[in-house]
């Protein structure tokens, strides 16, 4: 009782000295202010800090997660389940040993529990080997990662955009041509891209697989659309995966269908809208 | 006398509990309930008022609320890019006092400056390429165009000035942030004098040289900070632009430095990876260690470096200025965050 009688003090004499100073012909104005206060509950967590060692691995990797107020807890999932506080209590780095997703939301006994932030990765199982690789679309100037081998150097990009790991793509399909060192039994592509629609980084409309003939015309082998967004998720990482039956393949094309024109919903309606890919694996 | 002490020395539970027990009994129950959210750390600690100077929109728009300084009669002064209202006075209260200022469009940095006892206000204009000197109530004294003669910049649209410092003698500093990033020297009739800074990799460059102020703080030595907002970084200058040091502040993106008394407050737009929303506020000691975020994350020191800023608690949305008056509290100015106004921290 006591805690609380001071608290209320605290407020009322608070306010006090900066309604005084300037007097003021309006007294309600003071009685007003007293109890103004913002209170905990209506705030929300910020969304816990998510690094992650590396998106894709041989062995293992590890994920870290932060959020530096008191008394403030993080749960996660590696289920692909929304996280809720009986799922796992973080406390220290998660080993990661297998393909998965994991998300993480962090609760406050004051304050509304965080946004959930999400993380990929990849266990990289085969990786094959790559002879020549042409990419038929021009990364905007200021994103042109390290060049074409970006796509194929085996390193996730963050969620920052501007980094070297990402080629970002403005408005534009794109056609990667790849020729492999030997022929290779292939039944999975999976593009790794970013979704950051509060940076105008739209998903792909689609991701496709072609054969090359030469010399004749080219065999679609397998194409997955996906749903356009009807509003902003949070910013993450993803991978697009295309399973397909196994197929001995020596050219290939793929197609990254860009989003097209930013819809309705949002600040940048009309506009191209950006595809960010940082990685293609083939297995 | 400081005002922290004076509260704990008053409130006796004698006081309290001798004087309105039945009252107490009643509030027990809603005080349990909802508590005050205190933010920030250490020796700067502060309660939230969201609704301070919130005024009718139809009358009194404000688009961004870009910054906020106090003159000489204790008043609030905000500047917004609402070519309504581009200057809005307040009390420190909140209560509207006066507006004024319908031709800044791109009504940037406000920085006030005493001279002969005179209040003048130094509006840099990010659309309209220019500084411009007022009076408190809005007279145009003087214009400064982009520092042509200089041979860094060929045309206006190359300079895009977000803020303005002003020396002791009168000389005034523009950083360049949105533009190409050089700090132009001028003396208080408006001749250029120096220009330092642009864009490069070394220490004396800038990427996003948004703030800029004159560090009064040992009286005899002034120098000026700078912010390098993309590279979350603050760095001192002599006044004749060389540079002294680099205060590194990971995770920090740090809109422009305010000295009140011994402590720099600096609003922070962004944290970590640069996501919508995720502002928070700075505050150095003397020595330039961060002591206190409110929003942020508790700041950590290993070996001397600061470990990376992280927001940890939804308040502001886009923090753009702070002012800070001489009851010690805070004015937040904050950049698209849905044309809301200020937020004011009282602090505890």
């Amino acid at each position: 009782m006591r805690i609380s009688l001071m608290l209320l003090l605290v407020v009322s004499l608070g306010c006090s000295p900066a309604s005084s100073i300037i007097p003021t012909s309006d007294s309600t104005t003071k009685v007003v202010q007293k109890n103004t206060f913002a209170q905990g509950q209506i705030f929300q967590l910020a969304d816990p800090v998510l690094s992650l060692e590396n998106g894709l691995f041989k062995e293992s990797t590890k994920v870290t997660l932060a959020l530096h107020y008191p008394e403030t807890k993080i749960y996660y999932t590696l289920d692909n389940s929304e996280p809720t506080s009986s799922s796992q209590l973080y406390d220290s780095a998660i080993q990661i040993v297998q393909s998965g997703t994991l998300k993480a939301k962090a609760f406050h006994p004051n304050h509304l529990p965080s946004n959930i932030v999400a993380v990929s990765f990849l266990k990289i199982e085969n990786p094959i080997s790559t002879k020549s690789i042409e990419v038929n679309a021009t990364p905007h100037e200021n994103y042109q990662g390290k060049g074409t081998k970006t796509l194929f150097d085996q390193k996730k990009g963050s969620l920052n955009f501007r980094t070297s790991e990402w080629l970002g793509f403005k408005g534009e399909d794109v056609e990667i041509n790849i020729t492999l060192e030997n022929e290779h039994s292939i039944k999975q592509l999976v593009v790794s891209t970013l979704r950051d629609v509060g940076s105008w980084i739209f998903p792909p409309a689609a991701i496709e697989i072609w054969m090359i003939n030469n010399g004749q015309t080219d065999t679609l082998i397998a194409k997955k659309e996906f749903q356009k967004l009807e509003k902003a998720p949070p910013p993450s990482l993803k991978y697009l995966t295309l399973d397909f039956p196994a197929k001995s393949l020596k050219e290939i094309k793929i197609i990254v269908r860009n989003n097209g024109l930013i819809p309705d919903w949002h600040d940048g309606k009309g506009t191209p809208a950006w595809l960010f890919l940082d990685e293609i694996i083939l297995q | 006398m400081n005002r922290r002490y004076f509260l704990q020395n008053t409130i006796g539970a004698t006081v309290a509990t001798t004087l309105f027990p039945s009252f107490a009994n009643a509030a027990k129950k809603d005080l349990m309930t909802y508590k005050d959210v205190i933010i920030g750390h250490n020796t700067h600690q502060y309660k939230i008022d969201l609704n301070w100077g919130a005024l009718n929109s139809h009358y009194y728009p404000v688009n961004d609320c870009h910054e906020m300084v106090q003159d000489s009669k204790g008043r609030i002064i905000l500047l917004t890019n609402e070519t309504k209202n581009n200057v809005i006075i307040y009390d420190k209260s909140g209560k509207l006092l006066e507006v004024w200022g319908t031709s800044y469009p791109g009504a940037h940095g406000l920085t006030l400056n005493v001279e002969n006892g005179e209040d003048f206000l130094y509006i840099a204009d990010n659309n309209r390429h220019e500084i411009i000197k007022t009076t408190i109530d809005g007279k145009e004294v003087m214009v400064l165009p982009y520092p042509k003669a200089m041979g860094k910049y060929d045309k206006a649209e190359q300079y895009v000035p977000t803020e303005t410092a002003i020396a002791a003698n009168g000389d005034i500093y523009v950083a360049d942030g949105y533009g190409s990033q050089y700090i132009t020297h001028y003396n208080a009739k408006g001749e250029v004098l120096n220009i330092f800074g642009g864009k490069g990799d070394g220490d004396e460059y800038f990427d996003n040289a948004h703030g800029i102020c004159i560090d009064n703080r040992m009286p005899n030595n002034p120098t000026l900070l700078i912010t390098a907002r993309d590279r979350n970084q603050l760095k001192r200058f002599t006044l004749g632009g060389d540079l002294l040091e680099v205060i590194d502040l990971p995770g920090a993106y740090i809109c422009r430095p305010v000295i009140h008394g011994a402590h720099v407050y600096l609003a922070t737009i962004w944290s970590g990876e640069k996501a919508p929303n995720s502002g928070f506020i700075s505050i150095l000691n003397k020595d330039n260690q961060l002591i206190s975020a409110p929003a942020g994350s508790e700041p950590t020191y290993e070996n001397g470096q600061l470990q990376p800023m992280h927001q940890t608690l939804k308040i502001f949305q886009h923090p753009h200025d702070v002012c800070i008056d001489e009851d010690e509290n805070m004015y937040v100015a904050q950049w698209n965050s849905g044309k809301t106004y200020p937020i004011k921290l009282i602090r505890v």
